[in-house]
Order: C-alpha cells, then structure tokens, then sequence
C-alpha cells in the first residue's frame, strides 16, 4: 500500500466535490445513475426535463471531470455509465 | 482410476458439499451487492473481472472456512450434521467480507496494510466493468427497439414525425426548436443517403426507449394506428 495515498484521496474528492457544486445540473446528472445504471444523454435530458444543449455540455464536463464515460459514441448520443472514481468517492454513487 | 483422480474424487466425495456452499455463497453476496448499486443481474454476469472477484472471495472464504473448522475441531465440540455445516459456511462468509472491508493495521498513523482499500478499488474497477456492460446491453436494445419502430412506421413517416414532436418536447423546449431538430434530421438525411424514418426511430428510442417500444407495440398489433 503506498503511503500517502489518503491525501491523495481527499486531493481527488476536494476535485469532485467542486465539480458536482459547481452546477446543480452536475449533481442531479449523476444522481441519474442511482435509478439505472446508465443512460444515454438524450434521455438523461429528458429525464431531468433539462435542455438537451445543457446536459450536453455538463456530460462533456463530467466525462472530463473523469466521474463518468460512454460504452459508445459522445455528446447526447453516447451511452453513459459511471466512472470507478465516481464510485469510490461520489458517497451516494455506491 | 489414477490415483490424482482418485484423490481427488475422494476428497471432493468428503469436502464437496461445503466447496458448493461457499462457492454459492459468495457468489449470493456479490450478487446482493452489485444488483443493489446496477439494479440489473444480466450484465454483472459478462464482465471477466466480477468473476475474478468472486474467485478471489470464494478462495478466502475456504480459507475462513478451514480455520473455522480447525477451530471448532481444537474445541472438541462435536458435529452437529448438515446444520453445523450451513452455519460454518455463513460464519465464513460473512467473516471474510467483514474483515475484508475492514482489515487495516496502522503503524506510527500509518497504514501499512489496508485491505479495506484493495477490497474497495478492487470493487469499483468491477462496478466500472459491470456499468460498462449494462451501458452496451442498453445500446443494443435502443437499437432493437429502434428497428422495430421503424419496420412499423416506414410506410407512415408523417405520424412518426408528429410522435417525434411528442417525445422531444421536454426541457422547455418549443415547437421551433423541435423543428430545427426535424430541420436537421432532414439535412443530415439528405447528406448521408439514409431513410428518415430510421433516423427518427432511432432518436426516439435514444430518448425514451419504453415508449419507444410502445410505439413500436401500438403500431405492430394495430396496423391501422400507424
């Protein structure tokens, strides 16, 4: 186990935790993946009734933000799922 | 019979039903704990990690098992039959997984072996694998469902249009804005020489594959409807 791997830890979850507050779309997009385990962007839209636009742009961040990736494609046609780092440090993920 | 084969027989004769119960077991948990967070069984069985995972538990609890066992031997307490047996196989169980998810042992504030933590990452690269897996079975079935939309509406693009409009109106979103979606469709038709229906079918199912696959019922068991 190598040492100074918490700090690390709360390094990364200081990360996620700005990255989900920095919008309240953010939370709610990955509270989507409490209810199922993936879902495609055009129906996490449809879901959160949110622009389609908007939810495009908060995918991109999530997926970048590395909380969340896609089995197939990008923007709101790829089919998204979440991230083993979401799991480990997103407390409501798991 | 070769005596390899021979020992083996005899040992799975005299250890094989509590082999089977921890085997199942583990195998009852892990699929406790990952239908809870997936909500799905299907795709938990593909990925070769989950079982690789159950592997490695399977392994400890033979382990926990066997020193139970000796336990229980060295305390002279006799057998109970079956019974014993069963509670040994859920004593090792559950005793495995509590001291995996918990095992640390900390030296001067630092934690020289962490199981917790191997167990945890360990998880969640399964959990990854696992979602991954559901994230494709998903895909596949939008896209079933899209194939069916559009064999029972390819005679009737008009009326799929109008149910395009109903599912995509969501998100604030008006009438003009739809249209400029429709807008597109027809230009990126256009260009890559594809049938518009098809295109349509598979937007509505990417948005909302149940009631997608209403349409598609609707339209399969009353032709007249579509």
């Amino acid at each position: 186990m190598p040492f100074g791997r918490s700090s690390d830890d709360y390094t990364q979850f200081q990360e996620v935790q700005l990255l989900l507050d920095a919008d309240p779309l953010n939370r709610r997009v990955v509270d989507i993946f409490r209810r199922q385990s993936s879902a495609n962007g055009w129906s996490i839209a449809k879901m959160l009734d949110e622009d389609p636009n908007k939810v495009s742009v908060v995918l991109a961040k999530l997926r970048q933000g590395g909380l969340i990736d896609s089995e197939s494609g990008s923007g709101l046609d790829g089919y998204y799922f979440l991230t083993r780092l979401a799991y480990r440090l997103v407390p409501t993920a798991s | 019979m070769p005596p390899a084969l021979n020992d083996f027989v005899t040992f799975f004769a005299k250890e094989g039903l509590h082999v089977v119960g921890l085997a199942v077991a583990s195998l009852v948990y892990l699929l406790v704990d990952f239908f809870i967070v997936i909500k799905a069984f299907k795709p938990i069985f593909r990925p070769p990690s989950f079982w690789f995972f159950w592997f490695c538990t399977f392994v400890l609890n033979i382990l926990a098992f066997e020193a139970l066992s000796q336990m229980q031997d060295q305390a002279k307490l006799g057998s109970f039959g079956p019974a014993q047996t069963l509670a040994l196989v859920i004593m090792s169980t559950f005793g495995t997984i509590a001291i995996l998810q918990s095992f640390t042992l900390k030296i001067g504030d630092r934690k020289v072996v962490d199981f917790s933590r191997i167990m945890e990452d360990f998880r969640t690269t399964v959990l990854e694998d696992v979602s991954r897996q559901a994230a494709a079975e998903e895909r596949k079935f939008a896209r079933r469902t899209a194939d069916r939309l559009f064999k029972a509406y390819r005679d009737s693009p008009d009326e799929l249009r109008k149910e395009f409009v109903n599912v995509m109106s969501f998100g604030g979103r008006d009438a003009a804005q739809i249209q400029a979606d429709l807008a597109r469709i027809d230009e990126d038709v256009r260009t890559l020489k594809v049938e518009a229906v098809r295109v349509l079918a598979q937007r509505i199912a990417q948005a909302d594959v149940r009631e997608a696959s209403r349409l598609a019922w609707k339209a399969e068991t009353i032709p007249t409807q579509a």
